[in-house]
């Protein structure tokens, strides 16, 4: 996977300036997490304290830290989407010029459309839509960052949050996203065939009217919409169990880190302030968890295009005989001479 | 209208679909008020009693069981649903005099029609129920926070009716920005098209280097248009981003004021920070929903000339 | 069973194909159509058959005029056999309960039981989408044995070998000379050739009937 990718950053000349603008981009949202839970901490403290000076100070200051986030984020995100637009477009401009020097052997050797969707689809997975890479990023540094805060808060509130959170995101992707797979390719033949019915009653109309075979074709229909129907709710019954399963690992593991903590809290060993920080590291490593992993799922199902595009830039090039055999091409002076000989 | 006329045929199933949505978002309700009284407790040194402990197991195995239904619930309605729609149109094609089904083939129509109908039928599937889930919670919610401190929930989602009104000015702006991008990605797809289906034209008469020519100039303007729509998006929708914590420190600001002069407890706030999806969440969310919904009706009203909900008298349908 | 077409016209539009056409085919007999491509011969047929509504003039078929009772009392066979996209069998029966030995004569008057007996699935091969998975001989065999098992007393033939080559064409029309024995034949073409068959020629140009 990583070798594909890299192989496709090589192409466009700009590895250096890619990895760097991804450097910049990937703290955003872990920043975002200290500084939300910071937030909480510090305005539970002084609500806590019956404060209110101290509890609008924290306001302006997580005003201003959201400015100042935002900000970065967007000066970021301008720079990097201009950046691998600029790549997208050295990809787009090498793979056509590529496919322009093939030999008509090795177009047709391929299905029709395949380099339709090569430079029409598959060039815009590497880089800019959608932007599987740096979310993957962001979120690794969103998840280290959470986890190394709370190990140092403490090792035990890390360890009750990985007690719940390992289990349900093996849950999540063993019993849910693996089988969903296979079960929305299920659907989308479903779908294909109930589509093709469809096409029926109007490629076979004239058959269909003079050997009276509506009803026939109704029947047809009727059942591919019922195996579409029947397709669709074996996807949806798993969505049923992961959103059953969501509360049951998610509010499990909030209420049981509240009754540790609230131990600690009456001993006097934490505040209410850093158990809400607490919770909002917790989420970060969940949510970050959920990110990773989707975006590992995109990125996997990106690469079968990013390794078409590999494949057709390293191709050979085939002598062809066009090559050989092509018309020259009618300069002026031709152009006279041939003029001459038709007068 | 045909939305209508489906939701009539489906009644029933509408019914307990959007009951199951209300029974939902009460059991999350009911949640968040036994979590009110935890965080009060702990918040105070207090350690939690069994009464609590009970209360909130039970309320987290209610919260599962009721997602399960709604969800499994709700898909079923729209599955249904879907299924009487692609029904009601095979039916309209069935029933199509040979001299207009013979004129559908010849054109782009057939595929026109089928585009607008899976683009509803995915609709019914991914947003529909969605969108009245998100309503219902919405009224609910705002209702019993209403209920619980009406001062707080007013003042922490007035700004929140400002954001939208942002955000319905911001998606137009990059909306307009990005049809610039749009139009001249079109144009170089038309290259690359031109470059597969006459390959053997553009060999024969040596013409790749005019097409690439074209290719790259309608490459360089795509880029162009397209870092210029970026630049624009970024802009607005940090801003945006920057705009959806105001209502975070507005609930601190007034309701922390509130519970260190005791008319809030720490519970309650705690609550209202947690539902605040519920309500400026869903509010932000509008905008985008109701574009949706726009191109849905849309898409809906050209179809229904298309489609017979009615079966034919003696024709075989084992559903209908 | 005889086919009574009196003063019909028909338009495209503003395009006219057919003015004023009138013939009387009487029971059994075969009638050819000649003429050039999109002079509106298939027009005609579609008329006769039912699949297009008579606006102008008349169409009886046994002194049945409206288009239902026309259909019924049709069987044809077009230059591209369209196939649904289901089993041999479905798409000889389409749909209707037809008894095995209906079935098994239709098969072997159209020529196909010793490809059919060849096959794994036999009649219950799936022919692909659009018929993709036969060749056109066999498509063209299949839509004459649905002919031939619909036992409609009246054919109609809209170039049915045009598109085969010679040899796939010769079972073609053995398949088509079961097909129309004892039948009201009427046929359409734009080469003389494959009217030799028919007992009347008949020439339609500038969208009216002539006698050759």
């Amino acid at each position: 996977m990583l070798h594909e990718m890299k192989t496709m950053i090589k192409i466009t000349g700009k590895a250096t300036s890619f990895l760097l603008l991804l450097l910049l981009r990937c703290p955003f949202d872990a920043v975002r997490t200290v500084v939300t839970a910071l937030f909480l901490q510090y305005s539970f403290e002084a609500i806590a304290q019956s404060n209110t000076n101290q509890l609008f100070i924290i306001c302006i200051a997580y005003g201003i830290a959201n400015v100042l986030l935002f900000l970065y984020n967007g000066t970021i995100w301008i720079r990097y989407a201009a950046f691998v637009t600029r790549m997208e477009s050295i990809l787009r401009i090498k793979l056509a010029k590529k496919i322009a020097s093939l030999s008509y052997e090795q177009i047709e050797a391929r299905p029709e459309g395949d380099f339709a969707t090569l430079l029409n689809t598959d060039v815009q997975l590497p880089f800019s839509r959608p932007l599987h890479l740096p979310h993957a990023l962001c979120a690794i540094v969103n998840i280290s960052a959470s986890a190394v805060i709370l190990w140092l808060m403490n090792p035990k509130v890390l360890g009750l949050v990985l007690l719940f959170a390992i289990p349900h995101i093996l849950f999540t992707q063993f019993l849910m996203a693996r089988p969903m797979a296979d079960l929305k390719k299920e659907s989308l033949k479903a779908n294909a065939l109930n589509t093709g019915e469809l096409g029926t009653f109007i490629t076979c109309a004239d058959t269909a009217a003079i050997y009276d075979a509506q009803d026939y074709l109704m029947k047809r229909f009727e059942d591919s919409s019922l195996k579409l129907v029947k397709a669709n709710m074996k996807i949806q019954r798993r969505q049923a169990a992961n959103n059953a399963i969501l509360p049951l690992f998610g509010l499990g593991g909030y209420v049981t880190l509240l009754i540790v903590c609230g131990t600690w809290i009456a001993n006097g060993s934490t505040t209410f302030g850093e158990l809400t920080a607490a919770f909002q590291y917790r989420g970060g490593v969940i949510a970050g968890s959920c990110m990773l992993i989707n975006c590992i799922l995109s990125i996997r199902s990106s690469m079968a295009g990013i390794k078409r595009i590999n494949q057709v830039l390293e191709e050979s090039q085939v002598p062809h005989q066009a090559q050989t055999t092509s018309i020259p091409i009618l300069k002026k002076h031709n152009v006279h001479k041939i003029r001459k000989i038709g007068g | 209208m045909l939305l209508e006329k489906l939701i009539k045929k489906h009644n029933w199933l509408v019914r307990c679909s959007i009951g199951m949505c209300g029974i939902t978002t009460v059991v999350t309700l009911w949640w968040n008020s036994i979590l009110s009284s935890i965080i009060t407790n702990v918040s105070d040194g207090k350690q939690l009693s069994v009464k609590n402990l009970l209360a909130s197991l039970a309320a987290i195995i209610l919260t599962s069981v009721s997602a399960y239904a709604k969800t499994l619930l709700c898909s079923y309605t729209c599955e249904q649903m879907g299924h009487s729609l692609r029904m009601g149109y095979a039916r309209y094609l069935s029933c199509l005099p040979f001299s207009q089904a013979e004129h559908l083939s010849r054109g782009e129509q057939f595929s026109k029609l089928q585009n607008e109908l899976s683009d509803i039928l995915n609709y019914f599937n991914s947003s529909l129920f969605p969108l009245v889930d998100d309503a219902i919670r919405f009224l609910i919610t705002l209702f019993w926070l209403l209920k619980r401190n009406a001062w707080l929930t007013i003042l922490s989602n007035l700004p929140v009716f400002f954001i939208v009104l942002y955000i319905i000015w911001s998606s137009k702006v990059i909306g307009s920005a990005t049809k610039g991008s749009q139009i001249a990605k079109g144009t170089m797809n038309q290259y690359a098209d031109s470059l597969i289906s006459l390959f053997p034209i553009i060999r024969l008469y040596d013409a790749s280097k005019m097409l690439l020519n074209g290719y790259n100039t309608a490459c360089k303007e795509w880029e162009e248009k397209t870092s210029k729509a970026e630049k624009v998006r970024a802009r607005l929708m940090s801003l945006s981003g920057l705009l959806t914590s105001i209502p975070l420190m507005l609930l601190f600001l007034i309701g922390g004021r509130q519970v260190i002069n005791g008319v809030i407890t720490i519970g309650t706030l705690y609550v209202f920070l947690n539902l605040s999806g519920n309500v400026s969440g869903i509010m932000m969310n509008m905008p985008g929903h109701i574009a949706a919904f726009r191109q849905f009706l849309a898409n809906i009203q050209r179809i229904s000339p298309n489609v017979m909900l009615k079966k034919k008298e003696g024709a075989y349908e084992h559903t209908y | 069973m005889s086919i009574h077409i009196n003063n019909l016209s028909f338009s495209y539009g503003n395009k006219t194909v057919l003015k004023d056409v009138s013939l009387m085919v009487a029971d059994g007999e075969s009638i050819g159509i000649i003429g050039v491509s999109g002079g509106g011969k298939s027009t005609l047929l579609k008329l006769i058959s039912g699949l297009y509504e008579v606006t102008n003039g008349f169409i009886s078929i046994n002194r049945h005029s409206s288009s239902e009772n026309r259909r019924k009392s049709v069987a044809m066979v077009m230059q591209n056999a369209m196939l649904f996209p289901a089993s041999i069998r479905d798409n000889i029966t389409c749909g209707h309960a037809i008894s095995d030995e209906i079935l098994s004569y239709a098969c072997k008057a159209a020529q196909l039981t010793d490809w059919i007996d060849s096959l794994s699935s036999g009649i219950d091969t799936f022919v692909g989408e659009r018929g993709g998975q036969v060749s056109g001989g066999q498509a063209q065999r299949i839509a004459i044995a649905r002919a031939i098992a619909k036992d409609a007393p009246v054919i109609l033939l809209d170039e049915p070998t045009s598109a085969l080559d010679g040899e796939t064409s010769a079972a073609v029309m053995t398949a088509l000379s079961n097909l129309t024995k004892g039948k009201t034949v009427l046929q359409v073409s734009h080469r003389p050739e494959s009217l030799a068959a028919c007992s009347r020629i008949l020439r339609l140009e500038g969208g009216q009937l002539y006698v050759t």
